[in-house]
C-alpha cells in the first residue's frame, strides 16, 4: 500500500507550483491560443516531468522517455535544425526581395540581445550566460536554444520557455513600446508600394538561398548550420522541382518536430532545476530583450527619416524582430487602426523575413565571439 | 583591402580571464555587443547589395513578367 502512495506523500510545494505553471501554459495556448502548437506540449509536458518518482523522466538508471528525447533531439541540436528547415520551406522571402533596404530593420531590432547580455552581465552571470540570456531578444527560439545549449545548458528551461512565451506575447508587447516612441503623425505615415509590383525571377528566388549561405557562413563560420537548414528548406521551395519535399517540411516535418521539441523541452522543467530567483531573473530580462528590440528598430527608422525624402513609417521598424509573422501582423493591424486606408503588410512583412535572417545572424556573431 | 579591418576585429578579446569580476564580464559583453553589431548591420547590408546585383543579372523574363 505504501508503495502506491509514495508519488501522493512525496508531493512538494515546488511540485505543485511546477504543475500549476504547467497549467497555466495550456491554458495560455486553449483559452488564449498563444502560440499553442508549442505552449501545449510545453505545458503537459511540465506537468508530466514533475510527478515525483515520474517515470517519463530519467531517475538514476531508469530512462524516461522526455529527457531520452531531450538528450536525442535538443543537447544535439537536433530538433532546432530540423524546425529550421521547415521555417525555410514556409517562408517566401518574395516581399524581402522586392525591398531589400528592408534587412537593415533585421539588424537594428537585434538591439534588445545586446542590450540584454550586458545587464545579465551587470547582474553577475558569467559571459556565457549573459549571452545565452540576450539571445531570448533574437524573439526565434530554435536560435535560443542552439545558442543556449552551448554555453549555459542549465539555464536552458528557463531561456527556452522565456523565447517562445514572449514571442507569443508579441501582441501585447510590442504595440505599448512602439506607441511610446512614435507620434500619431508618425504612425499614419504612408509607404511606396511601387517596388512590391515588381516580378522577382525565379533564379533570383533561387539565388538568393545559396548567396545568403555562403555570405553568412564566410562571414560567420559558427551561424553555416543555422542559416543553412534555414535557406535550405527555402532551396526546396523556390526549386519548383521538389514540391513533395518542400511540402512535407512545410507539414509534416515541421509538426513533427514541433510535438516532439516542446515535450522534450519541459523533461527539463523539473521544479529543483526550475524554481528558483535565476529563472525570474531571466523571464524579466526576456522581456527587456523584446522591448528594447523592438525600440531599436522603431527607433532606427526614426534616425533614417531625418535624411530620407520619402518617410519610413517608424513602427514598420519594430517588424525586425524575427517573430514571423506575429511581429508583421501587429503593425499592420496598428497603421490600420490609425488610418484604416493605409495597408502596411508588404513592407511589415519583408521587414519581418529580414528579422528571421538578422536573428540567426546575430546567434552566429554571439557563437563566434564568445569563447 | 578588408584584412586589417578584419583582422583588428578578430583580435579584440572577447574572452574574460577566469577570476572574472562583474565589471570584467561587462567589458566583455560590451566588447561583443559592439562587434556583433557592427557585423550583423555589415551582413544584412551585403546581403542587400547581393540582392540587388542578382536582380539585375537575373531579371525576370517577358513570361514570368506576364504570368
Amino acid at each position: 500500500m505504501e508503495q502506491l502512495l509514495v508519488g501522493i506523500t512525496s508531493l512538494t510545494w515546488q511540485h505543485l507550483v511546477m504543475m500549476g505553471i504547467g497549467g497555466i501554459l495550456i491554458w495560455l495556448a486553449i483559452a488564449k491560443q498563444y502560440e499553442p502548437t508549442l505552449l501545449l506540449p510545453i505545458g503537459f509536458g511540465a506537468i508530466l516531468a514533475n510527478i515525483p518518482f515520474s517515470g517519463a523522466v530519467t531517475q538514476g538508471a531508469e530512462h524516461g522517455i522526455l529527457s531520452t528525447l531531450f538528450s536525442f533531439g535538443i543537447e544535439t541540436d537536433l530538433f532546432p535544425l530540423l524546425i529550421f528547415i521547415a521555417i525555410g520551406a514556409m517562408i517566401d522571402f518574395g516581399p524581402l526581395l522586392s525591398s531589400p533596404k528592408m534587412l537593415l530593420f533585421g539588424a537594428a531590432a537585434q538591439f534588445g540581445i545586446f542590450f540584454t547580455m550586458c545587464l545579465a552581465a551587470g547582474f553577475g552571470f558569467s559571459l556565457k550566460e549573459a549571452a545565452s540570456i540576450g539571445i531570448i531578444g533574437a524573439a526565434d527560439g530554435p536560435t535560443s536554444i542552439v545558442v543556449a545549449n552551448k554555453f549555459a545548458k542549465d539555464l536552458l528551461p528557463a531561456i527556452t520557455v522565456a523565447a517562445y512565451s514572449y514571442m507569443s506575447l508579441v501582441p501585447i508587447i510590442q504595440p505599448p513600446v512602439i506607441k511610446l516612441l512614435t507620434s500619431k503623425a508618425e504612425r499614419r505615415i504612408r509607404m511606396d508600394s511601387a517596388s512590391f509590383n515588381t516580378v522577382i525571377s525565379k533564379r533570383t528566388r533561387i539565388l538568393f538561398p545559396i548567396v545568403v549561405t555562403l555570405i553568412s557562413s564566410l562571414v560567420v563560420p559558427s551561424a553555416a548550420a543555422l542559416i543553412g537548414m534555414l535557406m535550405f528548406g527555402n532551396l526546396i521551395r523556390e526549386s519548383g522541382v521538389v514540391d513533395r519535399l518542400s511540402k512535407g517540411a512545410q507539414n509534416e516535418l515541421a509538426n513533427i518536430v514541433t510535438l516532439l521539441l516542446g515535450i522534450s523541452i519541459a523533461s527539463v522543467m523539473q521544479a529543483d532545476q526550475f524554481l528558483n530567483s535565476t529563472t525570474l531573473l531571466i523571464m524579466g530580462m526576456g522581456i527587456i530583450a523584446f522591448v528594447f528590440d523592438t525600440a531599436g528598430g522603431v527607433l532606427f527608422a526614426k534616425t533614417l527619416n531625418l535624411f530620407l525624402k520619402h518617410k519610413i513609417n517608424p513602427m514598420i521598424g519594430a517588424c525586425g524582430i524575427s517573430a514571423f509573422p506575429m511581429s508583421g501582423r501587429v503593425v499592420y493591424k496598428m497603421g490600420l487602426e490609425e488610418d484604416p486606408t493605409n495597408h502596411l503588410l508588404m513592407h511589415a512583412i519583408s521587414c519581418n523575413v529580414g528579422g528571421q535572417l538578422g536573428s540567426v545572424i546575430a546567434g552566429g556573431m554571439i557563437l563566434a565571439l564568445v569563447a | 583591402m578588408f584584412m586589417p579591418l578584419i583582422s583588428s576585429a578578430t583580435t579584440l578579446p572577447t574572452t574574460v580571464p577566469s577570476s572574472e569580476t562583474t565589471a570584467d564580464v561587462m567589458q566583455a559583453a560590451l566588447r561583443v555587443s559592439g562587434i556583433s553589431l557592427i557585423g550583423i548591420f555589415a551582413v544584412m547590408a551585403f546581403f542587400a547589395i547581393a540582392i540587388v546585383l542578382v536582380q539585375k543579372l537575373c531579371p525576370a523574363s517577358s513570361e514570368e513578367k506576364s504570368a
